[in-house]
């Protein structure tokens, strides 16, 4: 019984694993470009 | 059609004056015919809409005429677009401050829904985020949309687009983005920010490849626009994705494009950059080097008042994890902790806590501390980290040879990928 929990677990483990496709840390991709030009430049009060 | 928008015209007056159904309705019409109106059931005749009108102190015409563009407005609305377009914040506000009448109650539905769309766009440019998302939700358009011509329209997906990202529902942004590239033409001032967003909306729904593709386009647009910094931008974003496909040499590549469009005064992208430098030490595990580039980062945001402090001191953390120097892991631990702003960043910073005691072999914190980093990023649906933080709970558990509570917790975070790749709306 516990053999075949073991097993299990480290199947679903595996599959995890193989699938584990995106890292953890974030990058840093800042906020969209949702200004226009002139906008980005100017002092915001 | 035109009932219902003339319903929520009437219904978001009544409030925004404060005045409640009765009174408006009273002495006028029945309560359940006045309901009606509101809701856009019943259309209510001309008198009784002008009586309404004097009741909720606006002109008779917003109520009785709202199928009739006014010539004046429309040229009104041309010039609001051009300066919006352009962006410059202190014309607009002057235009803005002289039309203030007669841009105040336009009588025309399609004019006024218009009007709301630059409107939202003047809101971002100006950076007020959470009053152009109110303003989005409170004059909903689908129904108004249908009336639009092609340059409305373009407008009309533009600020969905925007609207829909900035609500973290990515999948609804990418479809209206898309949609807006069908139409556009290819002059089109918004072309290389959609392409941008639509990068950044497929990155955050773990799409790489095909934002890689996006990205690259955006930039090429921006690079025939000689905008620099917008190119840097992409540059940067190509690092990100390249690192999550592994293909770090291609990541470094962009990583020293980046540096070297930067200008001088490139603070915002030169922070991004240290930050996605310092991730890439990280994962070569060369801690000392990823240590000096996230401080690099984060000397750059707090110098110029940038945002993304949280994350990087995030990153610090993990590095930390992997540096042995209890003072200064706990003094970040105490920074980073003043600069927890939602509950998702809470759930992230417990999680890093968890890890400490993990290392320093304080199981029994460690595991009240995931348990309760496990039920907060559920509860915010922050999937990509309950993933990691689910997983690494389960193999803890497994060591334990707590084997059904290490499946179950092992199920979270598989429920968890799932939601990763398949559900992402969550409006």
């Amino acid at each position: 019984m516990k053999k075949n929990r073991v097993s299990i677990i480290l199947f679903v483990f595996a599959c995890l694993l193989f699938t584990s496709v995106v890292s953890a840390d974030e990058g840093d991709v800042g906020r969209p470009h949702d200004k226009n030009n002139e906008a980005e430049l100017q002092e915001i009060e | 059609m035109i009932f219902i928008n003339l319903g929520k015209r009437i219904k978001n007056i009544r409030e925004s004056k404060g005045l409640s159904q009765e009174a408006v309705f009273k002495g006028i019409v029945s309560n359940s015919h006045y309901s009606n109106i509101e809701t856009g059931r019943y259309k209510a005749a001309t008198e009784t809409l002008k009586l309404i009108a004097a009741r909720l102190g606006v002109p008779k015409d917003y109520l009785t005429s709202t199928n009739l563009d006014c010539c004046e407005i429309q040229s009104l609305l041309d010039e609001f677009e051009v300066l919006v377009g352009i962006g410059n914040i202190k014309d607009t506000k002057l235009f803005l401050k002289l039309n203030k009448e007669k841009l105040e109650y336009i009588q025309s539905l399609k004019q006024e829904a218009y009007y709301k769309l630059l409107y939202f766009l003047h809101l971002l440019n100006t950076n007020k985020y959470n009053e152009a998302l109110d303003l989005f939700v409170k004059y909903p358009m689908e129904d108004i949309q249908s009336m639009f011509d092609v340059k409305q329209k373009r407008i009309y997906l533009y600020a969905n687009g925007l609207y829909y990202y900035l609500n973290s529902s990515h999948k609804r942004s990418i479809a209206f983005f898309k949609e807006l590239l069908i139409i556009s033409d290819d002059t089109s001032i918004y072309k290389p920010k959609v392409l941008y967003n639509i990068a950044m909306s497929l990155y955050f729904t773990y799409k790489f490849s095909e934002s890689i593709d996006y990205a690259k386009e955006s930039k090429l647009q921006y690079l025939k626009l000689h905008e620099w910094e917008k190119v840097g931008d992409c540059y940067n974003l190509l690092v990100v994705l390249n690192r999550e496909i592994k293909n770090y040499s291609l990541a470094k590549t962009y990583l020293e494009k980046g540096f070297n469009i930067a200008k001088p005064d490139s603070f915002e992208l030169k922070a991004k950059l240290f930050h996605n430098a310092s991730l890439l030490y990280f994962d070569e595990q060369r801690y000392m080097k990823a240590l000096e580039k996230v401080d690099k980062s984060l000397n750059i945001k707090k110098e110029n008042f940038l945002p993304g402090t949280f994350v990087s001191l995030k990153l610090k953390l993990n590095i930390l994890l992997n540096i042995d120097d209890l003072s200064l892991i706990n003094k970040t631990f105490k920074i980073a902790y003043d600069f927890i702003d939602t509950e998702i960043q809470e759930g992230q910073y417990l999680y890093i806590k968890a890890k400490k005691h993990y290392f320093d072999g304080e199981l029994d914190i460690y595991e009240s501390n995931i348990q309760k980093v496990i039920k907060i990023l559920l509860r915010e649906k922050s999937w990509k980290e309950l993933r990691t933080a689910a997983e690494h709970y389960s193999l803890f558990l497994e060591k334990k040879k707590k084997y059904k509570k290490s499946l179950e917790i092992l199920k979270i975070s598989h429920f968890a990928m799932e939601n990763m790749f398949e559900g992402e709306d969550f409006l």
